[in-house]
Protein backbone atom coordinates (compact mmCIF):
# COMPACT_ATOMS: atom_id res chain seq x y z
CA UNK A 1 0.00 0.00 0.00
CA UNK A 2 0.91 3.35 -0.48
CA UNK A 3 1.00 6.52 0.94
CA UNK A 4 -0.80 9.35 -1.16
CA UNK A 5 -0.73 13.09 -1.09
CA UNK A 6 -3.97 15.53 -1.09
CA UNK A 7 -3.07 17.18 -4.15
CA UNK A 8 -6.31 19.07 -5.06
CA UNK A 9 -7.72 20.16 -1.79
CA UNK A 10 -10.65 21.79 -3.73
CA UNK A 11 -11.80 21.91 -7.17
CA UNK A 12 -12.43 25.50 -7.93
CA UNK A 13 -15.27 24.55 -10.38
CA UNK A 14 -17.08 21.55 -8.69
CA UNK A 15 -15.62 22.47 -4.91
CA UNK A 16 -15.51 18.57 -4.78
CA UNK A 17 -12.42 16.70 -6.22
CA UNK A 18 -10.27 15.64 -3.86
CA UNK A 19 -7.24 14.26 -5.91
CA UNK A 20 -5.13 12.06 -4.17
CA UNK A 21 -1.11 10.89 -5.95
CA UNK A 22 0.85 8.07 -4.88
CA UNK A 23 3.94 9.21 -3.01
CA UNK A 24 5.74 6.09 -2.44
CA UNK A 25 5.95 4.13 0.91
CA UNK A 26 6.94 7.31 3.48
CA UNK A 27 5.76 10.78 3.03
CA UNK A 28 7.68 13.28 4.71
CA UNK A 29 6.60 16.89 5.70
CA UNK A 30 7.27 20.12 7.77
CA UNK A 31 4.57 18.19 10.27
CA UNK A 32 5.65 14.66 10.45
CA UNK A 33 6.40 11.37 8.54
CA UNK A 34 3.01 9.49 7.35
CA UNK A 35 4.39 5.85 6.54
CA UNK A 36 2.76 2.99 5.23
CA UNK A 37 1.47 1.18 8.39
CA UNK A 38 1.80 -2.33 6.80
CA UNK A 39 5.44 -1.41 6.46
CA UNK A 40 6.89 -3.10 8.91
CA UNK A 41 10.81 -2.67 7.99
CA UNK A 42 10.02 1.62 8.32
CA UNK A 43 9.20 2.57 12.24
CA UNK A 44 8.91 6.51 12.90
CA UNK A 45 9.68 8.42 16.42
CA UNK A 46 10.38 11.71 17.33
CA UNK A 47 13.81 11.72 18.52
CA UNK A 48 14.87 13.49 21.41
CA UNK A 49 16.86 17.05 20.87
CA UNK A 50 19.23 16.14 23.39
CA UNK A 51 20.55 12.80 21.90
CA UNK A 52 20.59 14.26 18.46
CA UNK A 53 20.43 17.57 18.24
CA UNK A 54 24.35 18.14 17.72
CA UNK A 55 23.97 16.38 14.54
CA UNK A 56 22.22 19.35 13.01
CA UNK A 57 24.53 21.82 12.51
CA UNK A 58 23.38 24.07 9.30
CA UNK A 59 26.40 24.28 6.58
CA UNK A 60 24.21 25.64 4.20
CA UNK A 61 25.06 28.93 2.42
CA UNK A 62 22.03 31.12 3.10
CA UNK A 63 22.48 30.70 7.00
CA UNK A 64 19.86 33.17 8.18
CA UNK A 65 17.37 30.18 9.10
CA UNK A 66 17.63 29.20 12.45
CA UNK A 67 16.55 25.32 13.39
CA UNK A 68 15.14 26.29 16.98
CA UNK A 69 15.08 22.93 19.04
CA UNK A 70 12.25 21.53 16.84
CA UNK A 71 12.43 18.00 17.47
CA UNK A 72 13.41 16.00 14.14
CA UNK A 73 11.23 13.38 12.14
CA UNK A 74 12.90 10.42 12.81
CA UNK A 75 12.65 7.14 10.55
CA UNK A 76 14.59 3.94 11.34
CA UNK A 77 15.19 1.69 8.74
CA UNK A 78 16.00 -2.20 8.77
CA UNK A 79 16.14 -5.05 6.62
CA UNK A 80 18.44 -8.28 6.87
CA UNK A 81 17.67 -9.21 3.57
CA UNK A 82 20.80 -9.48 1.07
CA UNK A 83 18.41 -8.09 -1.56
CA UNK A 84 16.70 -4.84 -0.80
CA UNK A 85 13.67 -3.59 -1.82
CA UNK A 86 13.44 -0.25 -2.47
CA UNK A 87 11.36 2.34 0.35
CA UNK A 88 10.20 4.97 -1.60
CA UNK A 89 10.64 8.74 0.50
CA UNK A 90 8.59 11.83 -0.85
CA UNK A 91 10.03 15.04 1.16
CA UNK A 92 7.45 17.65 1.02
CA UNK A 93 7.06 21.36 1.42
CA UNK A 94 3.32 22.11 2.17
CA UNK A 95 2.15 25.79 1.83
CA UNK A 96 1.09 27.56 4.96
CA UNK A 97 2.92 25.26 7.17
CA UNK A 98 5.07 28.79 8.17
CA UNK A 99 8.19 26.57 8.66
CA UNK A 100 11.35 26.79 6.00
CA UNK A 101 12.86 23.77 7.72
CA UNK A 102 12.49 20.27 7.86
CA UNK A 103 14.96 18.20 10.11
CA UNK A 104 14.90 14.77 9.40
CA UNK A 105 17.00 11.83 11.16
CA UNK A 106 17.18 8.81 9.18
CA UNK A 107 18.94 5.71 10.94
CA UNK A 108 19.98 2.26 9.27
CA UNK A 109 20.12 -0.11 11.78
CA UNK A 110 22.96 -2.72 11.96
CA UNK A 111 24.09 -4.75 8.86
CA UNK A 112 20.79 -4.11 7.32
CA UNK A 113 20.56 -3.69 3.70
CA UNK A 114 18.50 -0.71 2.27
CA UNK A 115 17.85 1.15 -1.00
CA UNK A 116 15.99 4.71 -0.70
CA UNK A 117 14.77 6.60 -3.21
CA UNK A 118 14.22 9.77 -2.53
CA UNK A 119 11.85 12.55 -4.34
CA UNK A 120 11.22 15.69 -3.58
CA UNK A 121 7.55 18.18 -4.13
CA UNK A 122 7.20 21.84 -3.46
CA UNK A 123 4.05 23.53 -2.74
CA UNK A 124 5.63 26.16 -0.81
CA UNK A 125 8.65 28.82 -1.55
CA UNK A 126 12.28 28.49 0.08
CA UNK A 127 12.73 24.91 2.26
CA UNK A 128 15.97 23.62 3.91
CA UNK A 129 15.91 19.74 3.72
CA UNK A 130 17.99 18.87 6.49
CA UNK A 131 18.56 15.10 6.51
CA UNK A 132 20.80 13.55 9.20
CA UNK A 133 21.74 9.86 7.99
CA UNK A 134 23.36 7.63 10.62
CA UNK A 135 24.32 4.27 9.17
CA UNK A 136 25.18 1.64 12.27
CA UNK A 137 27.87 -1.40 11.96
CA UNK A 138 27.86 -3.06 8.87
CA UNK A 139 25.06 -1.19 7.42
CA UNK A 140 24.72 -0.50 3.59
CA UNK A 141 22.38 2.61 1.98
CA UNK A 142 21.80 3.37 -0.97
CA UNK A 143 20.29 6.71 -1.60
CA UNK A 144 18.78 6.87 -5.56
CA UNK A 145 17.69 10.82 -5.09
CA UNK A 146 15.46 12.69 -7.84
CA UNK A 147 16.02 16.42 -7.29
CA UNK A 148 13.64 17.13 -10.09
CA UNK A 149 11.37 19.41 -8.04
CA UNK A 150 7.77 18.44 -8.71
CA UNK A 151 4.87 20.52 -7.22
CA UNK A 152 4.23 24.63 -7.25
CA UNK A 153 6.71 26.22 -6.39
CA UNK A 154 10.58 25.58 -7.44
CA UNK A 155 12.30 28.13 -6.48
CA UNK A 156 14.60 27.34 -4.08
CA UNK A 157 15.47 24.01 -2.75
CA UNK A 158 18.49 23.64 -0.35
CA UNK A 159 19.17 19.94 0.68
CA UNK A 160 21.78 19.11 3.69
CA UNK A 161 23.17 15.72 3.89
CA UNK A 162 24.79 14.77 7.02
CA UNK A 163 25.97 11.52 7.05
CA UNK A 164 27.29 9.34 9.55
CA UNK A 165 29.18 6.08 8.77
CA UNK A 166 29.92 3.66 11.00
CA UNK A 167 32.51 0.82 10.91
CA UNK A 168 32.13 -1.59 7.93
CA UNK A 169 29.34 0.61 6.55
CA UNK A 170 28.91 1.29 2.99
CA UNK A 171 27.00 4.34 1.57
CA UNK A 172 26.00 4.42 -2.44
CA UNK A 173 24.42 7.91 -3.46
CA UNK A 174 23.27 8.57 -6.60
CA UNK A 175 21.84 11.93 -7.32
CA UNK A 176 19.93 13.44 -10.45
CA UNK A 177 19.01 16.89 -10.63
CA UNK A 178 17.73 18.92 -13.91
CA UNK A 179 15.36 21.43 -13.67
CA UNK A 180 14.94 23.63 -10.18
CA UNK A 181 15.79 27.36 -10.21
CA UNK A 182 18.09 27.05 -6.93
CA UNK A 183 19.51 23.89 -5.54
CA UNK A 184 22.44 23.62 -3.16
CA UNK A 185 22.90 20.00 -2.63
CA UNK A 186 25.58 19.40 0.50
CA UNK A 187 27.25 16.32 1.40
CA UNK A 188 29.32 16.18 4.53
CA UNK A 189 30.35 12.51 5.36
CA UNK A 190 31.81 11.02 8.78
CA UNK A 191 33.60 7.81 7.87
CA UNK A 192 34.57 6.12 11.31
CA UNK A 193 36.43 2.86 10.11
CA UNK A 194 36.39 0.56 7.55
CA UNK A 195 33.71 2.05 5.21
CA UNK A 196 33.32 2.43 1.91
CA UNK A 197 31.63 6.03 0.40
CA UNK A 198 30.59 6.31 -3.23
CA UNK A 199 28.95 9.63 -4.44
CA UNK A 200 27.93 10.27 -7.81
CA UNK A 201 26.05 13.81 -8.72
CA UNK A 202 24.40 14.30 -12.14
CA UNK A 203 23.26 18.42 -12.67
CA UNK A 204 22.11 19.26 -16.10
CA UNK A 205 21.34 22.95 -15.47
CA UNK A 206 19.68 25.37 -18.36
CA UNK A 207 18.11 29.07 -18.43
CA UNK A 208 19.38 31.09 -15.47
CA UNK A 209 19.55 28.53 -12.96
CA UNK A 210 22.12 28.08 -10.64
CA UNK A 211 23.80 24.86 -8.33
CA UNK A 212 25.80 24.62 -6.04
CA UNK A 213 27.32 21.52 -4.89
CA UNK A 214 29.79 20.63 -1.55
CA UNK A 215 30.80 17.34 -1.06
CA UNK A 216 33.18 17.11 2.15
CA UNK A 217 34.40 13.70 3.03
CA UNK A 218 36.30 13.84 6.35
CA UNK A 219 38.11 10.40 6.99
CA UNK A 220 38.60 9.61 10.16
CA UNK A 221 39.58 6.24 11.01
CA UNK A 222 41.36 3.56 9.37
CA UNK A 223 41.14 1.84 5.67
CA UNK A 224 38.06 4.04 4.85
CA UNK A 225 37.72 4.10 0.80
CA UNK A 226 35.76 7.04 -0.39
CA UNK A 227 35.15 7.70 -4.69
CA UNK A 228 33.25 11.25 -5.42
CA UNK A 229 32.16 11.60 -8.94
CA UNK A 230 30.34 14.85 -10.09
CA UNK A 231 28.98 16.02 -13.61
CA UNK A 232 27.56 19.03 -14.64
CA UNK A 233 26.55 20.20 -18.08
CA UNK A 234 25.16 24.08 -18.11
CA UNK A 235 23.66 25.98 -21.02
CA UNK A 236 22.19 29.23 -21.50
CA UNK A 237 22.90 31.93 -18.75
CA UNK A 238 23.47 28.60 -16.23
CA UNK A 239 25.86 28.50 -12.91
CA UNK A 240 27.33 25.78 -10.99
CA UNK A 241 29.70 25.51 -8.39
CA UNK A 242 31.54 22.58 -6.85
CA UNK A 243 33.24 22.75 -4.16
CA UNK A 244 34.91 19.30 -2.55
CA UNK A 245 36.78 18.57 0.20
CA UNK A 246 38.27 15.71 1.15
CA UNK A 247 40.39 15.30 4.55
CA UNK A 248 42.48 12.16 5.44
CA UNK A 249 43.56 12.64 9.62
CA UNK A 250 46.36 11.51 10.83
CA UNK A 251 44.91 8.41 12.18
CA UNK A 252 42.95 7.73 9.15
CA UNK A 253 45.87 5.55 7.75
CA UNK A 254 44.82 2.70 4.71
CA UNK A 255 42.87 5.79 3.25
CA UNK A 256 42.07 5.38 -0.65
CA UNK A 257 40.17 8.58 -1.75
CA UNK A 258 38.66 9.71 -4.98
CA UNK A 259 37.72 13.13 -5.48
CA UNK A 260 36.95 13.78 -9.78
CA UNK A 261 34.59 16.46 -10.90
CA UNK A 262 34.10 17.23 -14.43
CA UNK A 263 31.85 19.65 -16.36
CA UNK A 264 30.43 20.34 -19.56
CA UNK A 265 29.44 23.69 -21.35
CA UNK A 266 27.79 23.74 -23.83
CA UNK A 267 28.15 27.38 -24.19
CA UNK A 268 30.92 30.03 -23.19
CA UNK A 269 27.47 32.52 -21.30
CA UNK A 270 27.28 29.64 -18.75
CA UNK A 271 29.37 30.22 -15.44
CA UNK A 272 31.41 26.95 -14.27
CA UNK A 273 33.41 27.21 -11.01
CA UNK A 274 35.48 24.10 -9.61
CA UNK A 275 37.33 23.91 -6.26
CA UNK A 276 38.98 20.69 -4.80
CA UNK A 277 40.41 21.03 -1.36
CA UNK A 278 42.58 18.29 0.18
CA UNK A 279 44.26 18.00 3.25
CA UNK A 280 45.81 14.89 3.54
CA UNK A 281 47.81 14.73 7.26
CA UNK A 282 48.98 11.10 7.06
CA UNK A 283 51.65 9.42 4.08
CA UNK A 284 50.00 5.80 4.56
CA UNK A 285 47.17 7.00 1.63
CA UNK A 286 46.19 6.51 -1.96
CA UNK A 287 44.36 10.05 -3.05
CA UNK A 288 43.39 10.97 -6.55
CA UNK A 289 41.90 14.05 -7.52
CA UNK A 290 40.44 15.96 -11.11
CA UNK A 291 38.52 18.71 -12.18
CA UNK A 292 37.64 19.31 -15.79
CA UNK A 293 35.67 22.32 -17.61
CA UNK A 294 35.72 21.29 -21.23
CA UNK A 295 33.14 21.92 -24.13
CA UNK A 296 31.62 19.27 -26.71
CA UNK A 297 34.49 17.08 -28.10
CA UNK A 298 34.67 17.65 -31.93
CA UNK A 299 35.53 14.61 -32.48
CA UNK A 300 32.79 12.53 -31.28
CA UNK A 301 30.44 15.00 -32.20
CA UNK A 302 31.90 14.53 -36.09
CA UNK A 303 31.65 10.55 -35.40
CA UNK A 304 27.96 11.07 -34.98
CA UNK A 305 27.96 12.97 -37.54
CA UNK A 306 28.84 10.55 -40.26
CA UNK A 307 26.55 8.27 -38.81
CA UNK A 308 24.06 10.34 -40.12
CA UNK A 309 23.39 12.17 -37.04
CA UNK A 310 22.67 15.88 -37.47
CA UNK A 311 24.73 18.54 -34.89
CA UNK A 312 21.74 19.33 -32.84
CA UNK A 313 20.84 15.35 -31.88
CA UNK A 314 24.45 14.50 -31.93
CA UNK A 315 25.09 17.08 -29.64
CA UNK A 316 21.75 16.17 -27.41
CA UNK A 317 23.12 12.42 -27.27
CA UNK A 318 26.80 13.88 -26.40
CA UNK A 319 25.20 15.86 -22.94
CA UNK A 320 22.81 12.61 -22.43
CA UNK A 321 26.10 10.02 -22.55
CA UNK A 322 28.55 12.97 -20.31
CA UNK A 323 25.77 12.82 -17.74
CA UNK A 324 25.19 8.75 -18.22
CA UNK A 325 28.82 7.76 -18.00
CA UNK B 1 29.27 6.72 -58.55
CA UNK B 2 31.39 9.01 -56.61
CA UNK B 3 33.12 11.69 -58.49
CA UNK B 4 36.02 13.94 -57.04
CA UNK B 5 37.41 16.22 -59.27
CA UNK B 6 40.21 18.89 -59.02
CA UNK B 7 40.04 18.21 -55.29
CA UNK B 8 42.70 19.79 -52.85
CA UNK B 9 42.69 19.21 -49.07
CA UNK B 10 44.53 21.01 -46.44
CA UNK B 11 44.84 21.67 -43.25
CA UNK B 12 45.65 24.56 -40.72
CA UNK B 13 47.08 26.55 -44.03
CA UNK B 14 49.37 23.18 -45.32
CA UNK B 15 48.28 21.69 -48.27
CA UNK B 16 47.84 17.59 -47.96
CA UNK B 17 46.56 16.80 -51.36
CA UNK B 18 46.15 18.62 -54.89
CA UNK B 19 44.39 17.63 -58.17
CA UNK B 20 42.69 14.63 -56.91
CA UNK B 21 40.65 13.23 -59.64
CA UNK B 22 38.81 9.95 -58.60
CA UNK B 23 36.04 8.08 -59.69
CA UNK B 24 34.39 5.29 -57.80
CA UNK B 25 31.64 3.06 -58.97
CA UNK B 26 30.29 0.03 -58.15
CA UNK B 27 32.45 -2.77 -56.72
CA UNK B 28 35.73 -2.58 -54.32
CA UNK B 29 38.43 -0.48 -55.02
CA UNK B 30 41.82 0.14 -52.92
CA UNK B 31 43.42 3.05 -51.57
CA UNK B 32 47.14 2.31 -51.55
CA UNK B 33 49.93 4.50 -50.47
CA UNK B 34 52.90 5.00 -47.85
CA UNK B 35 52.63 6.23 -44.06
CA UNK B 36 51.28 9.68 -43.99
CA UNK B 37 50.84 10.57 -47.60
CA UNK B 38 47.48 10.92 -47.48
CA UNK B 39 45.06 8.08 -47.29
CA UNK B 40 43.07 9.04 -44.32
CA UNK B 41 42.63 12.67 -44.88
CA UNK B 42 41.52 11.26 -48.40
CA UNK B 43 39.04 9.09 -46.90
CA UNK B 44 37.72 11.91 -43.89
CA UNK B 45 37.75 14.77 -47.22
CA UNK B 46 35.15 12.74 -49.00
CA UNK B 47 33.05 12.90 -45.56
CA UNK B 48 33.68 16.59 -45.37
CA UNK B 49 35.43 16.71 -41.97
CA UNK B 50 35.78 19.79 -40.43
CA UNK B 51 38.94 19.70 -39.70
CA UNK B 52 40.54 20.14 -43.72
CA UNK B 53 39.97 22.88 -46.15
CA UNK B 54 38.29 21.35 -49.29
CA UNK B 55 37.72 22.72 -52.80
CA UNK B 56 37.06 21.29 -55.66
CA UNK B 57 33.96 19.49 -56.37
CA UNK B 58 32.86 15.85 -55.59
CA UNK B 59 29.52 14.76 -56.85
CA UNK B 60 27.62 11.47 -55.65
CA UNK B 61 25.39 9.76 -58.24
CA UNK B 62 22.96 13.13 -59.52
CA UNK B 63 23.96 15.18 -55.90
CA UNK B 64 26.77 17.58 -55.54
CA UNK B 65 28.40 17.19 -52.16
CA UNK B 66 30.01 20.55 -51.62
CA UNK B 67 27.30 22.15 -49.70
CA UNK B 68 26.58 18.79 -47.55
CA UNK B 69 27.44 18.94 -44.21
CA UNK B 70 29.07 15.42 -43.03
CA UNK B 71 25.55 13.79 -41.98
CA UNK B 72 23.75 14.82 -44.74
CA UNK B 73 26.11 12.99 -46.74
CA UNK B 74 26.37 9.86 -44.52
CA UNK B 75 22.74 10.51 -44.93
CA UNK B 76 22.68 10.06 -48.70
CA UNK B 77 24.63 6.45 -47.63
CA UNK B 78 27.89 7.41 -47.41
CA UNK B 79 29.83 5.66 -44.68
CA UNK B 80 33.34 5.96 -43.17
CA UNK B 81 34.62 3.18 -41.14
CA UNK B 82 37.43 4.92 -39.00
CA UNK B 83 41.01 4.21 -38.14
CA UNK B 84 40.75 4.74 -34.59
CA UNK B 85 37.44 5.40 -33.75
CA UNK B 86 36.84 7.81 -30.86
CA UNK B 87 34.88 6.26 -27.50
CA UNK B 88 32.20 8.02 -26.09
CA UNK B 89 31.42 6.52 -22.46
CA UNK B 90 28.09 6.59 -21.46
CA UNK B 91 26.75 5.68 -24.96
CA UNK B 92 26.10 2.16 -25.54
CA UNK B 93 27.30 0.34 -28.77
CA UNK B 94 23.20 -0.73 -29.59
CA UNK B 95 22.27 3.30 -28.66
CA UNK B 96 24.56 4.46 -31.55
CA UNK B 97 22.98 2.03 -34.11
CA UNK B 98 19.46 3.07 -32.47
CA UNK B 99 19.98 6.72 -33.14
CA UNK B 100 21.91 6.65 -36.49
CA UNK B 101 18.82 4.87 -37.52
CA UNK B 102 16.31 6.76 -36.30
CA UNK B 103 14.46 4.26 -34.75
CA UNK B 104 12.20 5.92 -32.12
CA UNK B 105 10.58 3.49 -30.43
CA UNK B 106 9.55 1.35 -33.51
CA UNK B 107 8.87 -2.10 -32.84
CA UNK B 108 11.62 -2.92 -35.33
CA UNK B 109 14.15 -2.49 -32.42
CA UNK B 110 13.91 -5.41 -31.12
CA UNK B 111 14.23 -6.84 -34.71
CA UNK B 112 17.58 -4.35 -34.91
CA UNK B 113 18.73 -5.52 -31.68
CA UNK B 114 18.98 -9.39 -32.24
CA UNK B 115 20.25 -8.60 -36.06
CA UNK B 116 23.34 -6.96 -33.78
CA UNK B 117 23.70 -9.53 -31.22
CA UNK B 118 23.82 -11.38 -34.16
CA UNK B 119 26.73 -9.85 -35.81
CA UNK B 120 28.39 -9.67 -32.83
CA UNK B 121 28.32 -12.85 -32.52
CA UNK B 122 29.30 -13.81 -36.15
CA UNK B 123 32.36 -11.77 -35.38
CA UNK B 124 33.31 -13.42 -31.54
CA UNK B 125 32.80 -10.21 -29.91
CA UNK B 126 31.97 -10.86 -26.12
CA UNK B 127 28.60 -11.32 -25.21
CA UNK B 128 26.46 -8.39 -23.74
CA UNK B 129 28.27 -6.06 -26.70
CA UNK B 130 25.36 -3.61 -27.34
CA UNK B 131 25.43 -2.89 -23.79
CA UNK B 132 29.32 -1.85 -23.73
CA UNK B 133 30.38 1.44 -23.98
CA UNK B 134 30.82 2.81 -27.50
CA UNK B 135 34.96 2.21 -28.53
CA UNK B 136 35.30 2.84 -23.87
CA UNK B 137 38.14 0.02 -23.12
CA UNK B 138 38.16 -2.01 -26.71
CA UNK B 139 41.04 -3.41 -27.70
CA UNK B 140 42.02 -2.06 -31.39
CA UNK B 141 40.34 -5.19 -32.93
CA UNK B 142 37.23 -4.57 -31.04
CA UNK B 143 36.91 -1.28 -32.13
CA UNK B 144 37.31 -2.12 -35.78
CA UNK B 145 34.59 -5.18 -35.63
CA UNK B 146 32.47 -2.47 -33.78
CA UNK B 147 32.74 -0.70 -37.31
CA UNK B 148 32.11 -3.61 -39.50
CA UNK B 149 28.79 -4.07 -37.16
CA UNK B 150 27.67 -0.59 -37.68
CA UNK B 151 28.31 -0.71 -41.37
CA UNK B 152 26.02 -3.61 -42.01
CA UNK B 153 23.60 -2.32 -39.68
CA UNK B 154 23.33 0.78 -41.47
CA UNK B 155 23.80 -1.00 -45.12
CA UNK B 156 25.37 2.54 -46.81
CA UNK B 157 25.26 2.54 -50.81
CA UNK B 158 29.36 4.01 -50.12
CA UNK B 159 31.66 1.99 -47.74
CA UNK B 160 35.27 3.66 -47.20
CA UNK B 161 36.93 1.58 -44.86
CA UNK B 162 40.19 3.36 -43.62
CA UNK B 163 42.16 0.27 -42.53
CA UNK B 164 39.82 -1.97 -41.59
CA UNK B 165 42.52 -4.97 -40.80
CA UNK B 166 45.15 -2.82 -38.33
CA UNK B 167 44.64 -4.58 -35.06
CA UNK B 168 42.90 -7.50 -36.28
CA UNK B 169 44.25 -11.02 -35.97
CA UNK B 170 44.39 -13.70 -38.34
CA UNK B 171 40.87 -15.25 -37.63
CA UNK B 172 39.52 -11.79 -37.41
CA UNK B 173 40.92 -11.00 -40.80
CA UNK B 174 38.98 -14.13 -42.45
CA UNK B 175 36.05 -12.84 -40.97
CA UNK B 176 36.61 -9.62 -42.37
CA UNK B 177 36.98 -10.67 -45.43
CA UNK B 178 33.84 -12.95 -44.72
CA UNK B 179 31.98 -9.93 -44.00
CA UNK B 180 33.10 -7.63 -47.16
CA UNK B 181 32.43 -10.68 -49.19
CA UNK B 182 28.30 -11.11 -48.20
CA UNK B 183 28.45 -6.85 -47.66
CA UNK B 184 29.64 -6.65 -51.82
CA UNK B 185 26.88 -6.66 -54.63
CA UNK B 186 26.55 -5.36 -57.63
CA UNK B 187 25.01 -1.95 -56.39
CA UNK B 188 27.34 -1.71 -53.24
CA UNK B 189 30.77 1.21 -53.93
CA UNK B 190 33.57 -0.49 -51.22
CA UNK B 191 36.67 2.07 -50.93
CA UNK B 192 39.19 0.40 -48.91
CA UNK B 193 42.44 1.69 -47.21
CA UNK B 194 44.76 -1.06 -46.86
CA UNK B 195 48.38 -2.28 -46.66
CA UNK B 196 47.71 -5.54 -45.89
CA UNK B 197 48.24 -8.31 -48.86
CA UNK B 198 46.22 -10.78 -47.40
CA UNK B 199 43.37 -8.22 -47.30
CA UNK B 200 44.45 -6.79 -51.18
CA UNK B 201 44.52 -10.32 -52.48
CA UNK B 202 41.58 -11.39 -51.55
CA UNK B 203 39.29 -9.18 -53.33
CA UNK B 204 39.42 -8.19 -57.46
CA UNK B 205 39.64 -4.79 -57.38
CA UNK B 206 37.68 -2.36 -60.28
CA UNK B 207 40.51 0.63 -59.38
CA UNK B 208 43.44 0.72 -57.42
CA UNK B 209 44.38 4.50 -55.82
CA UNK B 210 48.06 4.90 -55.12
CA UNK B 211 48.23 8.28 -52.71
CA UNK B 212 51.46 9.63 -52.97
CA UNK B 213 53.92 13.23 -53.67
CA UNK B 214 50.60 15.44 -52.28
CA UNK B 215 48.46 14.08 -55.20
CA UNK B 216 46.83 10.51 -56.36
CA UNK B 217 46.60 8.32 -59.48
CA UNK B 218 44.02 6.18 -60.02
CA UNK B 219 44.29 3.15 -62.21
CA UNK B 220 42.16 0.16 -63.84
CA UNK B 221 45.21 -1.85 -63.80
CA UNK B 222 45.37 -4.35 -61.02
CA UNK B 223 48.90 -5.52 -61.14
CA UNK B 224 49.93 -2.16 -59.45
CA UNK B 225 48.81 -3.98 -56.23
CA UNK B 226 51.55 -6.97 -56.82
CA UNK B 227 54.18 -4.28 -57.73
CA UNK B 228 53.32 -1.75 -54.58
CA UNK B 229 53.04 -4.91 -52.54
CA UNK B 230 56.77 -6.37 -53.89
CA UNK B 231 58.64 -3.19 -54.66
CA UNK B 232 57.08 -0.42 -52.59
CA UNK B 233 56.13 3.28 -53.32
CA UNK B 234 59.36 3.88 -54.88
CA UNK B 235 57.68 4.45 -58.08
CA UNK B 236 55.49 7.14 -57.18
CA UNK B 237 57.31 9.13 -55.23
Amino acid sequence: MDIKRLANAMDADTGLAQEYQTVGDVQIDSDGIRNDYYLSKVKTWRPRWQDYGHLFKQRNMVGDVTMGEDRPLGLELSNKSTKAKPTKVCYTANPGGGKNLIPVYIEVTPFSNILLEEDFHNDADVKIHKIVYVLREGSTLNIKRNINVSGTHNTVQIIESDIVQHPGSNLYITTKSNKQNYLQDLYFVEALQDTVTDIQGRYDIKDDNSVHVVTDIDHIGTNCSSNVDVRSVTDDKSKFTFSGNLTVRKEAEGADAHLKNRNLQLVDTTTVITEPKLDICTKEIACTHGCTVSSIDEEQLYLLNTRGIDSNNAKQLLTEAFLNG
Amino acid sequence: MLILQDVTIATEGKEILNNVNLEFGPGIHFIVGPNGAGKSTLAHAIMSNPKYDITGGMKYNDTQLDELATWERAQLGIFLSFQNPTPIEGMSNFRLIKEAMNMGTTSSIMDKLNGFRGLAKELNLPEGWDKKELNVQASGGEKKKNELIQMKMLDPSVAILDEPDSGLDVDAINSLIEQLSDFNNKDKTIIIVSHYEKLLKSFEPSTVTVVANGTTTQTTDISVVTKVLADGFKDFA
